[in-house]
């Protein structure tokens, strides 16, 4: 079990900065968390009819480029998602770990689970067959994730959806220039990881073949 | 441009949103289950109940699309009650065909519902002209889905020997083709595919990382372990990696697809009938991306495009249709 800190592992922070920020995301989250999952409850039953079985199972879902966890709980006439507790990440049933927007898209039915699992771009831990129930029952709605949110927020939809859009475009572009960046610092260093790498191989073989013929190395090699 | 190739395209449903997504991708026919025991892809959360199934056969319908409804699990001995109603409510709803692999379920829908089109399911193994014509003869089967053990030689022999039509598997996860007859997964789960429709059922299995690896667990016991940078592929035993005579490596089956795009032709020149993509366990984008692929190039329309990240292990093969090994 990962260990956690209140706002998530991206930006760890003293317990008692954590605990203010922890109640501000709180805070700030809650209203539109419950209000969208009240939508989904509405606008989805069949989700909670396949997840019947599993009612009191807790999800966490976790981001991994957002510092801030989310546990979730199906339970047809009372379900929660709310910004994940200590509690929750140590209670949990299950945790579905991936970035952000595979997470949207595979809610959305536009990516498959099985392939972002093959790729290991989506971990999973726990109760696997929590998971899998989970991800068929939400693979048979057609969902719009944008759309739940702009409309959990009321009179306030139109702007919402704006403001959607903006940040997914400002996300993608510091995702897009945080990647060059990555690119710049470590290229070179797997360059010489790959290089000594190989180095090592020659040696292997090297002491393989004195190993074998009990003959002296060849001379020139440099590592 | 290529011409069309006259092949049924089968394709597979979990939900019935898949079962939608199938059919606006062009399927020429949807496979589909109950929510229950009696087909062979009893997962949580998965198929359908009797009310979702008359809707997505009205759906299907309306789009010039078959369901084929699938009760190809074994019934129990003495309690055949639920497999027999599967049965009676495909027929009741309509249902283009059922596909079974029980002998005695069999002889019920021959007698029951003598009208309701029959195809014997891989789960039967019939793999020769003796066997297959036996089901035809005693039970009125007029398709049977091949096991994956024949090469395109072996197919084409076979059809010259038999008046069923044939249905090949054409994309999606391998097995060590004993289908039917394959228990290695009860021995760590107490489970049985061939029964309770479950291979390596969820709740047996467990996910670790441990540190950059992945660790798949089935029934207690580590299967595998994926390093950072390796493709995962399904928790199933068959696809374990093991140590024997101190080598560790995947002793039964790679976790690698089938993929027939590469010999469609020469599937349609040895008579077969149909083709299955497997997968109703898969997501919509899954069914989706393979069917619209196999639409294409059914149509003559170029190749399936690159399908390699919706397959296990992210590679794929042409399997037993070419046995290049022999």
């Amino acid at each position: 079990m990962k260990t956690s800190t209140p706002l998530g592992s991206a930006f760890p922070l003293p317990p008692s900065v954590g605990d203010i920020g922890r109640s501000l995301t709180q805070l700030c989250l809650q209203p539109p968390l419950t209000i969208m999952m009240r939508q989904m409850a509405s606008h989805h039953p069949a989700i909670f009819e396949r997840m019947t079985n599993y009612a009191a199972a807790v999800f966490v879902v976790d981001p991994t480029d957002l510092p801030v966890r989310f546990a979730m709980v199906l339970e047809r006439r009372s379900p929660s998602l709310r910004v994940a507790t200590d509690d929750d990440i140590e209670a949990a049933t299950a945790t579905i770990q991936g970035p952000i927007a595979l997470l949207v898209d595979l809610l959305e039915g536009k990516i498959d689970g099985d392939a972002l699992f093959f790729s290991r771009q989506l971990v999973v831990e726990g109760d696997t067959e929590a998971i899998v129930a989970l991800r068929n029952a939400v693979d048979g709605e057609e969902i719009d994730v944008r759309s739940e949110i702009a409309r959990s927020t009321g009179p306030f939809a139109g702007a919402m959806r704006n403001l959607i859009a903006v940040l997914e475009s400002v996300f993608a572009r510091g995702r897009s220039r945080l990647r060059t960046l990555q690119d710049a610092i470590l290229e070179p260093a797997a360059n010489d990881i790959r290089s000594q790498r190989h180095d090592i191989d020659a040696l292997r073989d090297q002491i393989a073949e004195l190993k074998r013929g009990g003959r002296k190395p060849r001379s020139g090699f440099s590592a | 441009m290529t011409p069309r190739l006259s092949l049924e395209l089968v394709c597979p449903a979990g939900t019935p949103a898949a079962l939608r997504t199938a059919v606006d991708a062009g399927a020429d026919a949807v496979y589909a289950g109950f929510r229950d025991a009696t087909n062979a892809r009893n997962f949580p959360g998965l198929n359908f109940s009797r009310a979702e199934m008359r809707e997505g056969l009205a759906y299907a319908h309306a789009h010039r699309c078959k369901l084929l409804i699938a009760v190809n699990t074994y019934a129990e001995a003495g309690a055949p009650g639920p497999w027999h109603d599967a049965i009676d409510a495909a027929a009741d709803m309509g249902a283009d065909a059922v596909i079974l692999a029980d002998i005695g379920l069999l002889d019920y829908a021959a007698r029951t519902h003598p009208h309701l089109r029959r195809h014997l399911s891989v789960q039967a193994s019939a793999s020769n002209p003796e066997s297959i014509n036996f089901y035809q003869r005693a039970f009125g089967v007029r398709r049977v889905v091949l096991p994956r053990v024949l090469t395109v030689a072996e197919i084409a022999h076979l059809n010259e020997q038999i008046d069923v039509e044939t249905e090949v598997f054409a994309f999606g996860g391998m097995c060590p083709m004993a289908e039917g007859r394959c228990a290695l997964s009860s021995y760590v789960t107490g489970e049985s595919p061939n029964l309770r429709g479950v291979c390596s059922p969820a709740s047996a299995v467990r996910y670790e990382k441990r540190g950059e690896d992945l660790v798949s667990q089935l029934g207690g016991f580590t299967i595998n372990a994926f390093g950072p940078h390796e493709s995962a592929g399904y928790p199933t035993l068959c696809k374990g990696r093991f140590t024997a005579n101190d080598r560790a490596g995947y002793l039964f089956e790679e976790p690698t697809s089938l993929n027939v795009t590469g010999i469609l032709p020469d599937l349609r020149a040895a008579g077969v009938t149909a083709l299955k993509i497997e997968g109703r366990q898969r997501g919509k984008a899954y069914v989706a991306e393979v069917v619209r692929g196999f639409r294409r190039a059914l149509d003559g329309n170029g190749r399936t495009g690159a399908l390699g990240n919706m397959t296990e292990g992210q590679r794929e093969t042409a399997g037993a249709y070419r046995r290049d090994w022999r």
